[in-house]
């Protein structure tokens, strides 16, 4: 094709834009909605899953030391922890250490004074797992050395564990049929302007126009139209979780008790290209799908 | 310019369309294809713009095997014919000037010979104050003389009429004959198929009546009403 004919057809497809504009328009409001609220159920969902991230690192393991084990052993069995899978970070925690915590946590002044010849706290190791559902693992082979006593919360870890999952399944549940939803609904009103423009199609057939010549004002017109439509979504987004953010810290720190909520900026940043690349794709792909149907005359 | 050599149609429903038909049409002539709705003048117009395949036999256009063509090829058969329809069919959106331009951006004419032709084919079919307008801005005898416009500013051979006087009053049909028929003296070969039988019998051309998919009449110089059947010619 011509450079003079592609310049023709962008021309004609953003001239076209304007011309068929109230029906650009419904298409483009079709996706600013869907993408709305697949905007909102993935800011929900994301949050939902930072805040359990945050209650999970609360989860940890605590091996105490049994009193009389030597200190050599000790440093062996802190090199061993080293080579446990899924361990993130290890905190020795000696009994002098343990004693001073506590002391001041405690209201006392006296208190580290008063323990330090004989100190009935137990040395201990804190260890951070990587994830929560590999709590029960790792606990298990910390079980092998006879000098520790295992402490960790093992209910709370199985709903915990539960409640991800079933969070996990159904917010993805829930997007797979917003994509769904929101691809038929595009997908049908941009057949519908294609379909008010079947004669046009018919008429440029007639008169030896090639397909690809026919097609790409409507895919450039499909391309604007998704790309208006994810800025304008991408826009609405931003504002209202912002003010939803607002809202949450100003008025309800409370509820949060200490958890932060995902920045605008951290949504955003996975938002805006999953926004541009089903807005695009779904202008690109529905009109491609609908003129194909038409072309055969 | 065209010829059919033993060219049938059967529709998938067991309709004939054409039966067995012959037909050789020459550079510069002017044939009227008559026939009741039915007869298979349709049919006869959808097989020149490979719009249907023939179930039987050839079709040579401008030297082209047409039935040999693939579906990519189409558009460029389709350039060798200038097309008008009893509907006008010219592009809403578009002003007459810019429906008679599209005709050349398809081919990929360059814009300065787009700007230079337009006028004058425009002024050819007397609408040059009209190119601005929209096709809903015109009367059907203005819609048909851009449509007539856009048939040949790619000088495309062949030119085909499917009732272009359709939709016109009489006065009106006239002046779209006379276009043709200037259109004709320039060498474009004009196939229209069509009812009217006054424009038939005064213009004194070859016409051809198809019946029931078959040519049952094919004279030069012919009337609507000539009462010769197209049997006894050949006997």
């Amino acid at each position: 094709m011509k450079w003079n004919t592609l310049k023709y057809l962008f021309k004609e497809g953003i001239i076209s834009l304007w011309k068929n504009r109230i029906m650009a328009l419904a298409s483009a409001g079709t996706i600013v909605l869907c993408l709305l609220i697949l905007g909102v159920s993935y800011a929900l969902g994301s949050n939902i899953d930072t805040i359990l991230k945050q209650v999970e690192t609360k989860f940890g393991i605590t091996a105490y030391v049994k009193d009389g084990v030597e200190e050599q052993r000790i440093l062996t069995i802190q090199q061993e922890l080293n080579n446990i899978p899924h361990i993130t970070h290890i905190e020795y925690i000696s009994k002098e250490e343990a004693l001073k915590i506590f002391s001041d946590d405690s209201e006392s002044d006296t208190l580290f004074e008063d323990f330090q010849k004989d100190n009935p706290l137990p040395a201990s190791f804190e260890l951070t797992v990587e994830s929560i559902e590999f709590q029960d693992q790792v606990a298990e082979s910390l079980k092998k050395y006879s000098e520790l006593e295992i402490v960790y919360l093992q209910k709370e870890t199985d709903i915990f564990m539960k409640l991800n999952h079933t969070v996990n399944y159904v917010s993805w549940g829930i997007s797979v049929c917003l994509i769904i939803i929101g691809l038929l609904l595009m997908a049908n009103t941009i057949k519908l302007t294609v379909y008010i423009r079947r004669k046009e199609i018919n008429i440029m057939k007639y008169i030896g126009a090639t397909d690809w010549f026919i097609r790409l004002p409507f895919l450039i017109e499909g391309i604007v139209i998704g790309f208006i439509g994810s800025l304008v979504s991408i826009v609405c987004i931003i504002l209202l979780y912002n003010s939803v953010h607002e809202f949450m810290i100003t008025h309800l720190l409370s509820l949060l008790n200490g958890f932060h909520l995902l920045e605008v900026k951290e949504i955003m940043r996975e938002l805006i290209p999953i926004y541009l690349s089903i807005g695009i794709g779904i202008g690109l792909i529905g009109s491609g799908v609908s003129v194909h149907k038409h072309l055969k005359v | 310019m065209i010829y059919l050599q033993n060219v049938s149609k059967v529709y998938s429903n067991g309709a004939v369309g054409l039966n067995n038909t012959n037909l050789s049409i020459e550079k510069g002539e002017f044939v009227f294809i008559t026939g009741n709705s039915g007869s298979g003048k349709s049919t006869l117009l959808k097989l020149l713009l490979k719009e249907i395949e023939p179930t039987h036999g050839k079709i040579i256009i401008n030297n082209k095997d047409v039935t040999k063509l693939k579906p990519k090829q189409i558009p460029y058969l389709r350039r060798d014919i200038g097309i008008v329809f009893q509907d006008f069919r010219l592009l809403p959106n578009k002003t007459v000037y810019e429906n008679v331009a599209f005709a050349m951006q398809i081919v990929g004419a360059s814009g300065r010979d787009i700007r230079k032709n337009v006028p004058i084919v425009l002024g050819l079919v007397g609408l040059a104050r009209k190119a601005r307008c929209y096709p809903n801005e015109l009367s059907g005898g203005e819609q048909q003389r851009t449509a007539l416009a856009r048939a040949i500013v790619n000088n495309s051979p062949i030119l085909i009429a499917d009732e272009p006087t359709g939709n016109l009053d009489p006065a009106t049909s006239w002046e779209i004959m006379n276009c043709l028929q200037d259109i004709n003296k320039r060498g474009v070969t004009i196939v229209m198929a069509t009812h009217e039988r006054e424009i038939v019998n005064s213009l004194k051309k070859r016409v051809i009546e198809i019946r029931e998919g078959n040519i049952v009449k094919d004279i030069q110089e012919g009337g609507y009403d000539d009462e010769m059947e197209y049997s006894q010619v050949f006997i």
